[in-house]
């Protein structure tokens, strides 16, 4: 299992979990079982067409981009928002 | 300092001299105001005297009779059938106020004429019936029960998810690592502090500026100086309910923006009124306008607590962060935990972030938004620490530094950072072994931290027939960075900076390019420009194949050189160009990427002294040394001013600048004479260091280096101010009447 | 209103233009003579972006009005080069970096000029006393008063020759 970390924009819709535990060996399948354990990031991480824009996803502290990155059962998921600055 | 790993550049690290350079010593450089189109109408804008408001109607009759007025517009305008000015977005509604204002300053109405002056007077014309409200201006009682609210539709998002009262809380964010709580108990030392800071401007010196022409096809031409072509067309789109592929939008040089460049104020306003009037109209704000009516960034409330073993290891490390977001929901607050702690290894962590809507002009970025307050506290807080057990705060930052691997607040290991490299090379520095002597005088020190972002970039390259290149882009140029591209495309292709000719191009002509903001040029659409140079390798070692007769895989390109597989055929890329598309078809080839979100953070370390008068409370700069991990400095002498110009800016924010509001919530400093910014008098010459730890995410090693310079002066000053007084300062800014005030001199 | 008849040099050249009682000198540059290399930063006189000399003084064009400068010389920064050839104040901005987004730049080299051309051996001390009312967002100022210290050799020399 890979743990996804969840970021404080999307606790609301965990309940306030912070890390949750997701199975699969690319990134599409974690996040896909993450959204089968709470439906409310349903589209709010990933949609039909990739990464939402407004977040990004790091697998064990590197930027994916393609959702069919592989994950190894340990690694650690990271959500993030995507913000610019100055 | 050069790490002992950096590579050899035959281009970068040099120090050429800008192309756009003669045109802005000689005035003949266009900024944003000084566009002219044939048949120009000029525009104003009326704004709210009230803080907070209904608007019960707006009659612009008289004004739209007056003499020489072509157009007058509302939010009605930009209603879609079936709307009112109620269900405007805030997007809309913060050009041209709806139903409500919520800041003095904000636009209400505007009017195109065939003068400035004629538009002027028949703005005072409109006639606005408000409902006067009570506002709200200080973050903390902005959050209170029974505070005015400026919202009835805002609920807090919470982790346990939205609440059920209308809030002026737009959200509570809460970042935990560890067990903060319990380890708090362990520690053997804890220090506290209750921290503010005031709002400040991003104070570039070019007041906004947009002309826009709308033809009757629907095709919109707009000129502007902005910080990012492509999201101001898109912004003005959604706006106009309008394509965007109908929206060319054409940038002027800019007169600095810091972030505060970013939204979009009178670009779709001109644009409207273009489309009422058939005439190119441009509006330009004055500086009262640029203070009152567009983002400045947040002031904010830090309650914070660090703690650590009696060793100095710190344990933990405790926030409770409001930052004002101004009229409208933003997410300040929510930046803040994303770069509290990023400069320590620290096990226990809780953040806990407020976004707090207040009758001010709805905030926007400055220059590593959120991070300096987040700072002021932080490395008080670590000065505090050290002074409780002894020892010396350098070491004592060095000994707690992150690291590669280290997790920041966002949770995720860093890539390989410099700040252990950054604090190092302040203790071995000339200035912080240099004795300071004399009374009320005190040195301090403070680090940094902004994590600097990819995002999508796009150039386009093309081969000229004399072989040298021209390089397109689509990023604004706030500083130098058409010349720092041209300085990676010369590396990578192997010319001379002279044979490449950079410019920025309109949203037509290039791909998308996203904004000019999180120190992001350099490193993003310098791996565009990177991306393009290989292709055009590539894409001249077709053409060859076919002059040589031999296969494009073989064909070598090293050292600036095309040779054959046999060696007996070569030239230099400028031979070869002159040969390929000289005497060829032309050549243009483009460069896109998607460079990440994340660069892998900048860090900076600032080391300051200062002379407090003790009658008079003026904090003088003595010395000032601002240290960084720049990465590769692509063009050291522009890196330095980067460094030195961000460090000035956070002296300004430290010792004078902050919004004064009258109790009604009106701005009463809206002028560079009384929102008092550093000038040459103020400060000395800013010595810099630049420390070079080449970021493994891009190919010549570049990090952004815009951002992190205005992060440790806050509190560096504070820390100084400290140690030359024996008292320590929580609350911006440090301007002589704080000052006498805390040290007892006159009452609060 | 009726319009004033204004009779001026501007960087050695006569014009002759008609204005407004209430236009300031900046407004008439700007939008009636085409020379925008003069700034607005504020209109209140508080940045010097729009610094010209006037009959040899400094002054910012924003706090003048245009009708007085009848009967005046004016240099403005578009005035300061001699035709291809750069001042050596524009060429020390080049060569010194002394210049980021460029918007305050003009104001900069006519202020900085009016210095050196009355007191050539301006140290670091005066350049900063006499620039205060010049403000630059960009550069925290250093590389700005390097390039004047590193211009005045050439001034004092032209001066001597």
């Amino acid at each position: 299992m890979a743990t996804v970390i969840i970021p404080a924009v999307l606790r609301p819709v965990t309940g306030g979990v912070t890390k949750v535990d997701a199975a699969g060996s690319n990134v599409r399948e974690v996040i896909d079982d993450l959204v089968r354990q709470y439906g409310g990031l349903r589209d709010r991480v990933i949609d039909e067409n990739g990464v939402r824009p407004e977040v990004f996803i790091a697998v064990s502290g590197h930027e994916v981009f393609d959702l069919a990155t592989a994950v190894a059962p340990d690694a650690e998921v990271n959500i993030l928002p995507a913000i610019a600055g100055g | 300092m050069v790490m002992a790993d950096k590579p050899q550049y035959r281009v970068i690290g040099t120090r050429p001299l800008r192309p756009d350079a003669i045109d802005k010593v000689t005035g003949r450089a266009q900024y944003g105001a000084d566009t002219r189109q044939s048949g120009m109408l000029r525009g104003y804008v009326l704004r709210s005297p009230h803080a907070h408001a209904n608007i019960r109607s707006i009659d612009t009759s008289k004004a739209l009779a007056y003499p020489g007025v072509k157009a007058v517009i509302t939010a009605a305008d930009f209603c879609l059938p079936g709307q009112t000015v109620a269900d405007l977005p805030d997007l809309t509604t913060n050009i041209l106020a709806g139903s409500k204002v919520y800041y003095h300053g904000q636009a209400v109405a505007a009017v195109a004429a065939i003068s400035d002056e004629v538009a002027r007077e028949a703005a005072r014309l409109i006639d606005v019936d408000y409902e006067v409200l009570q506002p709200v201006l200080d973050v903390r009682e902005a959050m209170l029960p029974g505070a005015p609210v400026l919202h009835e539709a805002m609920r807090t998002r919470t982790p346990e998810g939205p609440g059920a009262e209308p809030s002026n809380i737009v959200a509570h964010a809460v970042v935990v690592f560890g067990d903060p709580e319990a380890a708090l108990a362990d520690c053997d030392v804890v220090v506290e502090g209750d921290f503010s800071t005031r709002m400040v401007h991003q104070g570039y010196i070019e007041p906004q500026a947009a002309t826009a022409m709308w033809n009757p096809d629907g095709q919109v031409t707009i000129w502007t100086a902005h910080q990012g072509s492509f999201p101001a067309r898109q912004a003005t789109a959604t706006i106009l309910n309008h394509p965007s592929s109908k929206i060319k939008v054409v940038l002027t040089e800019i007169g600095g923006g810091f972030g505060g460049k970013i939204a979009v104020y009178l670009e779709p306003v001109a644009a409207m009124l273009s489309k009422k009037t058939g005439h190119p109209v441009k509006l330009q704000m004055d500086r009262v306008d640029v203070f009152e009516g567009t983002g400045p960034t947040p002031g904010t409330s830090i309650r914070a607590k660090l703690g650590a073993t009696k060793d100095g290891n710190f344990k933990v490390y405790m926030a409770d962060m409001a930052y004002e977001n101004g009229a409208y929901a933003g997410t300040a607050a929510n930046y803040a935990t994303m770069v509290a702690t990023a400069c320590y290894d620290i096990e226990h962590v809780r953040l806990d972030g407020y976004d707090v809507v207040v009758n001010k002009p709805r905030t926007q970025d400055y220059r590593a938004p959120s991070s300096p307050a987040a700072a002021f506290a932080m490395e008080q807080l670590v000065d505090q620490m050290a002074e409780k057990l002894n020892m010396d705060p350098e070491k004592l930052r060095l000994q707690n530094s992150s690291r590669e691997g280290t997790r920041g607040s966002m949770g995720m290991p860093f890539a390989r950072i410099g700040h252990e490299e950054i604090v190092q090379a302040a203790l071995d520095s000339d200035h912080y072994n240099s004795p300071l002597e004399g009374p009320n005088r005190g040195r301090g020190t403070a680090s940094g931290y902004w994590f600097n972002v990819g995002l999508r970039s796009s150039v386009n390259v093309t081969v000229q027939p004399d072989g040298t290149v021209a390089l397109s882009v689509g990023s604004t140029d706030l500083s130098g960075t058409r010349t720092s591209l041209a300085m990676q495309l010369a590396e990578t292709i192997g010319v001379d900076f002279e044979d490449v000719k950079a410019a920025v191009v309109d949203t037509d002509s290039v791909g998308y390019n996203d904004v000019t903001a999180g120190s992001r040029v350099t490193f993003g659409t310098g791996m565009a420009t990177y991306e393009a140079g290989k292709n055009l390798i590539a894409a001249m070692k077709e053409r060859l194949a076919t002059t040589w007769n031999v296969p494009a895989d073989d064909i070598q390109f090293e050292a600036g050189k095309f040779s054959s597989p046999d060696g007996s055929k070569s030239g230099t890329f400028k031979e070869i160009a002159q040969l390929v598309v000289g005497r060829g078809p032309g050549l243009t080839v483009s460069g896109s990427v998607n460079a990440g979100f994340l660069q892998g953070g900048g860090f900076a370390h600032h080391i300051v002294d200062v002379e407090v008068d003790p009658d008079t409370g003026k904090v003088q700069i003595l010395r000032y040394t601002a240290i960084q991990d720049v990465g590769t400095a692509i063009h050291p002498a522009y890196v330095e001013g980067q460094l030195q110009g961000g460090a000035v800016q956070g002296i300004g924010w430290a010792l004078n600048e902050e919004y004064f509001y009258d109790d009604n919530g009106r701005m009463l400093n809206s002028s560079f004479l009384d929102y008092r910014m550093p000038t040459t008098l103020d400060v000395p010459m800013i010595d810099t260091i630049l420390v070079e730890v080449p970021n493994p995410l891009h190919p010549y090693g570049v990090r952004g280096v815009g951002e992190p310079p205005i992060v440790p002066p806050l509190a560096a000053i504070a820390n100084a101010v400290a140690h030359a007084t024996g008292v320590r300062q929580y609350q911006l800014p440090m301007s002589p009447r704080r000052i006498l005030q805390t040290t007892g001199k006159i009452e609060e | 209103m009726s319009k004033h008849h204004v009779i001026t040099r501007i960087n050695g050249e006569q014009v002759e233009f008609l204005t407004d009682p209430g236009t300031s000198l900046l407004s008439a540059l700007r939008d009636q003579l085409g020379l925008t290399g003069s700034k607005e930063g504020c209109n209140n006189g508080n940045c010097g972006a729009c610094n010209v000399v006037l009959n040899g003084e400094l002054v910012n064009s924003c706090c003048v009005l245009a009708v007085e400068i009848n009967g005046a010389e004016l240099t403005t920064i578009e005035g300061v080069a001699d035709g291809d050839n750069l001042h050596p104040l524009q060429q020390s901005f080049i060569n010194d970096a002394a210049l980021q987004c460029g918007i305050c730049t003009p104001g900069f080299i006519v202020a900085a000029k009016a210095l050196l051309e009355r007191e050539p051996d301006a140290d670091e001390a005066r350049i900063r006393h006499w620039l205060a009312g010049n403000l630059c967002r960009c550069t925290g100022y250093d590389k700005i008063v390097q390039a004047v210290l590193d211009a005045a050799p050439e001034m004092r020399a032209a001066a001597r020759a």
